[in-house]
């Protein structure tokens, strides 16, 4: 079964201006992202970091929590719904 | 490719807080065209125009989704990303978090550029900006646990190539001073004699200097200059030692500094009453102009007085015209051009967003 993905506005630039995408055949956030870097060239390096840890101010949510920690180690199943987006800041 | 309509003219490529502009004239500088944003909401850290392939290079750092390297043939009308951006590897626990400087290499290697980071790294592209590798023998120098940051992180804001061999690099950091390398990056050694560290119980240490920024002398290459946290400095002899030039100026701490295409010597310079008070000496904002072993003077006419606004490390750029003309944009959106080297000055932009960079070129 297929992830949901939502993703920031920012992001449609890679994905010819999508917001949602089915991804499928992933076991963990990290599998998620590496799929959609291969599908949207580019994509993977604005979601991670060099040490391919999710940015700082940049949040990514399964079924609605946040996912904290290494996102090699955030498993996900068919039928979950990933939201990327950017965290809020203001001043 | 350059627009048609673009073609020989003189540029202003200016990076901001929220994106980039791109001044154009077509009229011996005497009036200028704005094009842009780039990149809306977005830092634009510096920007610089190849002369050699005739492409524009930005380097854009986003906080929230990173930095990106971006390039364009035709003056920014198209951006392309780059396929491989500046990266550290995996494992080493550094991430870019912005792109400072961009540095075309020699005419001798036409694809080669540089990039300097935050925090301190150094990378090199040798096709056109499309790919980037870490230079890491800059990185894994065996000091480098001992580096501190600036107020602005330990940004990497400055990259001289040699004109007389390609393998001969100095470089820039804040706050850990200059290094120089013969050897194309492999090695590296520190160049910060007689530099003062006001700001440490050591004035003078090997390294920990805070250079805001690093220039050669056009046409007299063993000549560098530089602007320092705690003074203006010169060395004549490629960075092996320093003279303090600070002299009359009435601050020693600023950060914007450009030198005459033209006039060996002539050096162009904006002082801050000090670090912790980012602000024109005495409210009276001035460009500061030296040659040689003249003192320093002030030109003041044309600017705001009182003025309450400041310029950062890549706020001021000289181009390669005669007379030589002289740019700066302050970090309050004014951006401001002299075609006549430094003695008068017209307002070219009065509401841009804090300016973070400013250079000149010739398309």
């Amino acid at each position: 079964m297929p992830v949901k993905v939502r993703l920031a506005d920012p992001l449609r630039q890679y994905t010819g201006n999508r917001t949602t995408l089915m991804v499928d055949s992933c076991y963990t956030i990290a599998d998620l992202i590496r799929s959609l870097d291969r599908e949207y060239p580019g994509i993977g390096g604005r979601i991670l970091d060099d040490q391919e840890n999710v940015r700082r101010f940049v949040n990514v949510f399964l079924n609605g929590d946040l996912v904290k920690g290494p996102p090699e180690k955030a498993a996900i199943r068919g039928d979950d719904e990933v939201f990327i987006i950017q965290s809020v800041a203001g001043g | 490719m350059i627009m048609p309509g673009n073609k020989d003219a003189d540029l202003i490529l200016v990076g901001t807080r929220k994106g980039a502009f791109v001044f154009t004239s077509k009229d011996g500088r005497r009036s200028w065209k704005m094009h842009g944003p780039y990149f809306e909401g977005t830092d634009v850290f510096h920007m610089v125009h190849d002369g050699r392939s005739g492409t524009t290079y930005a380097g854009v750092s986003n906080y929230q989704w990173g930095p990106q390297m971006m390039s364009s043939r035709d003056l920014g009308e198209t951006w392309k990303e780059s396929k491989k951006h500046p990266k550290f590897p995996k494992g080493s626990g550094w991430s870019v978090e912005q792109l400072w400087h961009i540095e075309p290499g020699s005419e001798r290697n036409p694809e080669r550029l540089y990039a300097g980071v935050a925090p301190a790294g150094l990378f090199v592209s040798n096709d056109s900006g499309d790919t980037w590798k870490l230079v890491s023998g800059l990185t894994n120098h065996p000091t480098r646990k001992e580096w501190t940051p600036g107020a602005g992180g330990m940004c990497l804001h400055s990259i001289l190539v040699d004109p007389r061999s390609p393998k001969k690099l100095h470089v820039g950091i804040s706050a850990v001073g200059v290094l120089y390398s013969e050897d194309g990056g492999q090695k590296w050694s520190f160049q910060n004699k007689n530099v003062r560290a006001g700001f440490l119980p050591n004035k003078y240490p090997v390294f920990g200097q805070c250079v805001h920024k690093l220039r050669r002398v056009n046409g007299e290459p063993d000549t560098l200059i530089q602007m320092n946290h705690c003074g203006v400095y010169r060395s004549t002899d490629n960075g092996v030692a320093w003279k303090e030039i600070t002299e009359n100026l009435p601050s020693d701490f600023g950060f914007s500094i450009a030198l005459d295409h033209n006039v060996k010597g002539r050096i162009y310079a904006i002082v801050e009453k000090g670090g912790d008070n980012r602000t024109p000496p005495k409210d009276h904002f001035a460009v500061w102009i030296k040659e040689g072993s003249l003192p320093w003077r002030k030109v003041e006419k044309g600017f705001p007085d009182p003025a309450y606004f400041g310029t950062y490390r890549e706020g001021m750029a000289s181009d390669r015209e005669d007379p030589c003309g002289v740019y700066f944009g302050t970090n309050t959106g004014l951006l401001y051009a002299s075609r006549d080297m430094g003695e008068s000055w017209t307002r070219v932009a009065e509401a841009l967003p804090p300016i973070l960079s400013v250079t000149a070129a010739r398309a």
